[in-house]
């Protein structure tokens, strides 16, 4: 028992030490606290918006005369996010293979050295599920009055709920790495079923539901279908909400019994697995031929674009979003005559390509690569700066990768929506441009962030891809500058929206142009 | 070839890791760098390699000052780290590829270049690998190659036999003498104090940032051996 609380100690205290400040010295402490800020203002947001949500369901259920929905809905939302995180993080915080020779020669039970890291993945996740359902819990006992046992149980309930999804989760992705771990294009095969996984939730949640004015029969019918998904998030809302004792029993059963299993067999494979994820590709025979020679600056885009390709979790949280933004687009296409019916029929057809082009922007700023980039040079920083290479030329290589990635997907989009609607020539201009300006926008201020704030101690990928300041200040910023361009084109109207993408755009210049300008004190200082 | 005038870092604000050390390598040496853990040796090549930036002093290479133009000091020197961290992602070859065109290497001179240092230290079947992949040994052979194409005029190594098996090791040190044959200048840090008597012609020996002694191998060494002499020093500044 001692080894395990130590061992977690040691794994959460390694997860939380971006945020100390003891021990920095003045920059690195500096940084540690605005990281700190940026978690807490994202945390606030995250509750704010769990807190709308369960607001709406709230009034809803209660109009419905069914409170269930409320838990229903969000549990499964908790769920959902849960059993996406685990999926994500299987390899890299349960199987990672960092310390893991370190810790195997140690006098240390095997056991031990799991359940430390299964505590540390459960710790995480358990964040997800407070973040969601303490509003949750909040509106459901204002709303339903529920009789004591509801306050007794709710917490034990949200320290359960990420349990069966950790199990799905941790299985599905361990699975997967399993299956590719010696394949040469696993990190291909594994971003393409973190991809369909992520489409297939979204298509779920939103294939079948039925679009109406009547906010009450949407609830139900979304909550009808949330208990079909999963019926566990029914049992669950039943069970510790409703205070039906037979479905808490069966939840109760349910979860023990599948966490049991989970920790059993991670326990009993965690030396197999680690070995197997810890697999390289098979060694091939080289043969030397002549090879070609090429330009510093096509040499450091190519050498971007094969460690963003390296790196499945940097391609889905860079990518993920506006490829489902394509896929939206194609549904828009599919069923146009149903949309373009609609916005007539409320009077908002004016609004469509405005719309159309924010939210392409959104995602298109969201899919900036450089909030990571320069933190992704890691320890092999000293190459880039030992070797005859401009810090400059350094700079660029990664910003024309994050304009690559932003300009195909808002390219494609446009494209897409703008043939597809037959859109006016002005606002195919402005579904084209606006997340053109916004991608150039959020890769430049990205790369600026990750120069402020960068992390080169990290010990996967997704502290710096994922959890980093600067992705969390342009996922944050991005939603804010969204928000502030749909006001100013309710009021101002769609002209709006050209000096909106015109601000955003000059804006980046001048920062651009800065970078630039110092890149070699930005190299130097690191 | 080299010219460190009073380099002085200080780490935080208190630490000081290389207190005003002066030292000159001329082409044709292979300097050794001895000291021991602690002392300063990696930050000294470090500093020299453009990695790190420094508090005091200045440092010449070729004639250039690095702190006035670090561009052109880069392409006539190689540093090659203790721990070989490399782009992980890439494979052998591509990394290559990608150092050659960093050096401005055209297709049959990297060519030639990638194959004879490959062969000589017997990585070429294994060129197709990610280096990811490789051993600790090989990624060490890795960057050795890597430098190596490069044709540097001035080499700096932080214990650079660490890991290479005897062969390699050997090879290493057969390519150091022909390149400082040819003009070349190497610094390199070790603590295998026979290789270094036997390899340099000159030594250092730093200790706590400083220079202790530095010259000819024979000079500073005497009648004793290296080790022998550096086990004394260390006392005496103990």
């Amino acid at each position: 028992m001692k080894y395990l609380l130590r061992l977690t100690k040691l794994n959460l205290s390694a997860l939380l030490s971006g945020f100390r400040t003891r021990g920095k010295d003045g920059r690195e402490a500096k940084r540690a606290r605005n990281r700190l800020t940026v978690y807490i203002i994202l945390a606030v947001c995250a509750l704010m918006m769990s807190a709308s949500y369960s607001a709406i369901l709230a009034m809803a259920g209660q109009e419905l005369g069914n409170m269930l929905i409320l838990p229903t809905i969000m549990s499964l939302a908790a769920s959902v996010l849960t059993v996406f995180s685990a999926m994500m993080r299987a390899r890299s915080m349960l199987f990672q293979n960092r310390d893991y020779d370190f810790l195997m020669a140690l006098p240390i039970p095997k056991k031990a050295v799991a359940g430390a890291r299964l505590l540390a993945f459960y710790a995480i996740d358990l964040v997800f599920a407070l973040a969601v359902m303490l509003p949750c819990g909040i509106f459901y006992a204002i709303y339903a009055q529920p009789a004591w046992p509801f306050y007794a149980l709710f917490l034990p309930a949200v320290l359960l709920l990420p349990v069966i999804p950790i199990a799905v989760g941790g299985l599905i992705g361990t699975l997967f790495s399993a299956l590719f771990a010696r394949s040469r294009a696993r990190n291909i095969i594994n971003m393409v079923l973190q991809f369909i996984f992520l489409l297939g939730i979204v298509i779920l949640q939103f294939g079948s539901a039925q679009f109406t004015e009547n906010l009450h029969a949407a609830a139900g019918n979304i909550g009808a279908q949330a208990a079909g998904i999963y019926p566990f998030a029914d049992w669950f809302a039943r069970g510790f909400f409703g205070g039906q004792w037979l479905y808490m029993l069966a939840y109760l059963s349910v979860t023990l019994a599948i966490g049991a299993a989970f920790i059993f067999v991670v326990i009993r494979a965690f030396s197999r697995i680690c070995s197997l994820l810890g697999a390289q590709p098979k060694a091939g025979k080289f043969a030397m031929s002549a090879q070609k020679s090429g330009h510093v600056l096509s040499a450091l885009y190519k050498r971007e674009w094969k460690r963003y390709l390296n790196c499945p979790v940097y391609v889905l949280n860079t990518l993920g979003g506006s490829l489902l933004l394509l896929v939206g687009a194609v549904f828009l296409v599919i069923y146009r005559d149903i949309v373009l019916g609609l916005a007539a029929e409320c009077g908002l057809s004016g609004f469509i390509a405005p719309a159309l082009a924010l939210l392409s922007g959104w995602f298109t700023m969201l899919s900036a690569t450089t909030t990571a980039s320069v933190s992704l040079e890691g320890k092999t920083l000293w190459l880039s700066k030992s070797l005859p290479i401009r810090a400059a030329t350094w700079l660029t290589a990664k910003l024309l990768l994050g304009f690559t990635v932003s300009g195909a997907t808002a390219t494609a989009t446009a494209l897409f929506v703008g043939i597809g609607l037959g859109l006016a020539p002005a606002d195919f201009a402005l579904v084209f441009l606006l997340p053109l300006a916004l991608g150039y926008a959020g890769n430049v201020f990205g790369l600026w962030l990750n120069l402020k704030n960068p992390k080169f101690d990290w010990r996967n990928e997704t502290e710096v891809v994922k959890q980093s300041m600067p992705t969390m200040i342009i996922a944050l910023g991005s939603m804010a500058l969204c928000a502030l361009a749909v006001a100013a084109l309710a009021i101002l109207g769609p002209l709006a929206l050209i000096a909106f993408a015109a601000l955003c755009a000059l804006l980046a210049i001048l920062t651009h142009a800065s970078v630039m300008k110092n890149a070699e004190g930005w190299r130097n200082g690191m | 070839m080299l010219k460190i005038q009073n380099l002085t870092k200080i780490y935080g604000k208190s630490f000081t890791a290389v207190d005003n050390l002066t030292l000159r390598v001329a082409p044709g040496d292979i300097f050794g760098f001895i000291g021991h853990n602690g002392a300063g040796k990696t930050t000294t090549l470090r500093c020299v390699a453009g990695i790190l930036e420094y508090e005091s002093g200045e440092i010449f290479i070729n004639g250039i000052p690095l702190a006035e133009d670090p561009l052109a000091c880069k392409r006539v020197m190689r540093y090659i780290p203790d721990n070989p961290d490399l782009y992980e992602h890439l494979k052998g070859i591509a990394y290559l590829n990608f150092l050659a065109d960093i050096y401005g290497l055209d297709a049959q001179t990297r060519t030639s270049r990638i194959a004879k240092y490959a062969d000589a230290f017997e990585m070429t079947a294994r060129l197709g690998d990610s280096i990811g992949a490789m051993s600790h040994g090989m990624k060490q052979k890795m960057a050795v190659i890597g430098a190596l194409i490069g044709a540097p005029k001035l080499l700096l190594l932080d214990e650079p036999f660490v890991g290479l098996d005897p062969i390699a090791a050997h090879t290493l040190k057969q390519i150091m003498r022909d390149m400082t044959n040819n003009g070349a200048a190497i610094l390199f840090s070790t603590h295998i104090l026979e290789v270094a008597e036997k390899l340099c012609n000159k030594v250092a020996i730093i200790q706590k940032g400083k220079l202790i002694v530095a010259g000819d191998m024979e000079t500073v060494r005497g009648d004793v051996s290296l080790e022998e002499l550096f086990l004394e020093l260390s006392e005496n500044r103990a």
